[in-house]
């Protein structure tokens, strides 16, 4: 069974929401980003998760163009699925493929055991969604989490 | 980083590289298989080389050589976990390597 958009939404939370990064390059942002997820106490090994992070982007970059980027991976340094949103203002190379700054950033890690079968979902969603701009203008142009939560919700209803 | 830790990390880039599939499928380019292949032998460089090889060995025979500790139990063969080697596991952070006496895993302590 599909996972639904109430599922995918449940994953973000407002703790996990950056609305403007200080970051400036795509290895800073990946820390800045790292730090704010490992402030969950259930993230015992941040070293780990943003090593994983960060051997992705080697893989390639995790940018999908239209100034969006969704850095993921799979890692045994997160007990269950972890996402979460930031945005930044000044954008950050992320050497995505139309080499235009990142301004939107979704992070999503999982555990390599996930059994509830999101992971895989929920990057496609975000693939999906962001290719419109629409979609990005919302979140661009929210103001606090939950109207980015508003804008991504409707995004991910279509 | 203790060795386990890097165990892991080791174990997060096979898994890329192994799923890599799924990624090509939502539409990222992939380019850096090399660079990441250079850096998978970099980091195993700085592991135990008794280590690396029970890793090696492992991941032979499992799809998975080290696996996550959930609830006390090992995630590959979900046999309890003695409280001693938890205690071993938990208290040092990583800094020693446990093995699942059921199925000679690698555990690592989440």
């Amino acid at each position: 069974m599909p996972a639904s958009v109430e599922t995918l939404l449940s994953y973000f939370d407002e703790k996990r929401f950056i609305p403007s990064l200080r970051a400036r390059s795509k290895a800073t942002a990946l820390k800045e980003l790292a730090a704010c997820l490992a402030a969950d106490p259930e993230i015992r090994h941040p070293d780990v998760m943003i090593e994983a992070l960060e051997s992705r982007e080697k893989l390639g970059s995790t940018g999908i163009g239209k100034e969006v980027a969704i850095p993921h991976t799979r890692t045994l340094s997160v007990p269950r699925l972890k996402a979460m949103i930031a945005r930044s203002k000044q954008g950050v190379d992320w050497g995505a493929p139309d080499d235009k700054p990142v301004k939107i950033i979704f992070v999503v890690v999982a555990p390599p055991q996930e059994r509830t079968n999101v992971y895989l979902p929920l990057l496609g969603a975000l693939v999906i969604t962001m290719q419109q701009k629409k979609n990005r203008d919302a979140i661009l142009g929210a103001n606090g989490f939950d109207e980015v939560a508003e804008a991504l919700e409707a995004a991910l209803r279509g | 980083m203790a060795d386990v830790q890097k165990l892991a990390v080791l174990q997060d880039i096979d898994v890329m590289i192994r799923e890599r599939r799924n990624d090509e499928d939502m539409g990222f380019s992939l380019e850096g298989l090399e660079t990441l292949e250079k850096a998978r032998a970099k980091l195993s460089k700085t592991i135990d080389g008794r280590l690396l090889r029970l890793y090696e060995r492992l991941s032979k025979r499992y799809d998975r050589a080290v696996v996550p500790v959930i609830e006390h139990r090992c995630l590959g063969c979900s046999m309890a976990v003695p409280t001693a080697k938890r205690r071993s596991g938990e208290d040092r952070r990583g800094d020693s390597v446990v093995v699942c006496e059921s199925c000679g895993r690698i555990l690592f302590f989440v």
